[in-house]
């Protein structure tokens, strides 16, 4: 019957070709006998209705082509945790790695670098991160070699004191804005500072108060930064990361509050703006002061945050009890 | 809240996988071929998929469990297949295991006589 070679012949591009033929042969007599028996039972001749019938109930050609395969993965279910894994220490890595190695080209030959340059560097890293790492695993996986990664575990590895789990978005979210920061505080990520009106363009500037802040901003900042890098790279929250995680923040807080209440945060450089300078002075002023209220804000919630670790610790250790 | 009907589905069709190969190596301890295999296990209560069973048994051979033979039986070439002296041993084997489990099984859910 045609529809059933055609039906073969669907399945046949699909099979390996040393058992293509063999398989071939077997499905033709299985399906013609199926056919010829639903036939049988209505009475008559088989026909394509019968046919039709038939195959659906096999199912899609490609699907029945690969019952006949084996299971193959471009990264099967066994390593695909390790890729995860290995993939987010990478990327953590390669992130903090640009933060370092700009800062320190940038204190040693006063490098600079513009915002589209820096996402272009993070994009192209990410992008090669993601098709070496990829592609070593793939070839783990083809190779049928085994990291020994869950063989070689041993429980007494386990970090000791862990208060909680920590939410990986938010602390990468942390770790990024920190090295963002610290790039830009430190004159290497070069921001725009100009707004282009209708009569003219107006260059504002940090104001002198900012300046007794250099150091205990990169302090605090750099601190937060080398902690959530460590709390990323284990996975939890302890007790002594918790209590640097509080302290920093309140620090932060304090130091934000007090930028907040101080006159002049912004200064003019140029005042080519004529009658709008009054005007975008003060939109500036006001949009850079809610600007450290909001990131305050953030500083409070990963305190309350941490608290709320340190509570949730207490608990389970009542209840334990 | 209403159970996910899909779970209930994966659920059935994890369980029956393992008892499905069983029943498989179980009739094929006499000959058959494909289409008068899974005849066999319809007439007994056992509906497979023709989707599933066909490749099940080339698997089956494939391991050294099952021998296959091209034949011509009613102007018919068809291709038989029995247990082979592994399957044999495999089969015993699994059946043993088969009962303890069901034993198990039993047991822990309260229902044993």
């Amino acid at each position: 019957m045609e529809i059933v070679d055609s039906y073969l012949i669907e399945i046949g591009q699909h099979l390996p070709e040393d058992s293509r033929q063999d398989i071939l042969a077997e499905l033709k007599v299985t399906l013609e006998e199926e056919i010829g028996d639903r036939a049988a039972q209505a009475g008559v001749e088989p026909d394509v209705q019968h046919a039709q019938a038939v195959l659906q109930r096999f199912g899609h050609p490609l699907k029945v082509a690969s019952e006949y395969r084996p299971v193959r993965y471009l990264i099967g279910p066994d390593l695909y945790p390790a890729f995860l894994h290995t993939l987010r220490v990478l990327l953590t890595i390669a992130a903090v790695g640009v933060v370092v190695v700009s800062l320190v080209a940038a204190f040693a030959e006063g490098w600079q670098v513009g915002v589209w340059s820096l996402i272009d560097v993070g994009v192209s890293l990410l992008f090669w991160i993601l098709v070496v790492t990829t592609g070593v695993f793939v070839a783990i996986e083809y190779s049928g070699e085994r990291l020994g990664w869950y063989e070689s575990w041993q429980p007494r590895r386990l970090a000791s004191g862990s208060l909680g789990i920590i939410d990986r978005g938010d602390v990468m979210t942390n770790l990024v804005t920190e090295g963002v920061f610290l790039l830009w505080w430190n004159n290497v990520l070069v921001l725009p500072n100009v707004i282009n009106g209708d009569s003219g363009s107006f260059v504002f500037n940090l104001g002198q108060v900012w300046a007794a802040y250099f150091w205990p901003f990169n302090v605090l900042v750099g601190a937060c930064f080398v902690l959530h890098l460590y709390v990323l790279m284990k996975g939890v929250w302890q007790r002594p990361s918790l209590v640097l995680e509080i302290a920093c923040n309140t620090a932060l807080v304090a130091v934000l509050i007090v930028l907040v209440t101080s006159p002049e945060i912004v200064v003019v450089a140029n005042e080519t703006a004529g009658d709008q300078s009054e005007f975008l002075t003060n939109l500036v002023d006001r949009t850079l002061r809610i600007s450290l209220l909001v990131i305050s804000g953030f500083c409070v919630w990963d305190m309350w945050s941490a608290w709320r670790h340190f509570k949730g610790a207490s608990w389970r250790r009542s209840s334990a009890a | 809240m209403s159970l996910d009907p899909q779970i209930a589905e994966k659920l059935l069709s994890e369980m029956r996988r393992g008892a499905i190969v069983l029943a498989v190596l179980g009739q094929l301890q006499r000959e058959h071929y494909g289409y008068s295999l899974r005849k066999n296990l319809v007439d007994r209560g056992l509906h497979v998929e023709e989707g599933t069973l066909y490749p099940l048994i080339r698997r089956l051979e494939k391991q050294g469990l099952l021998t296959s033979e091209w034949r011509e039986e009613d102007k018919r070439r068809k291709r038989f297949y029995r247990l082979s002296t592994d399957g044999r041993e495999i089969y015993a084997q699994l059946m043993h295991d088969w009962q303890l489990l069901n034993t198990s099984i039993q047991k822990t859910t309260g229902r044993s006589e």
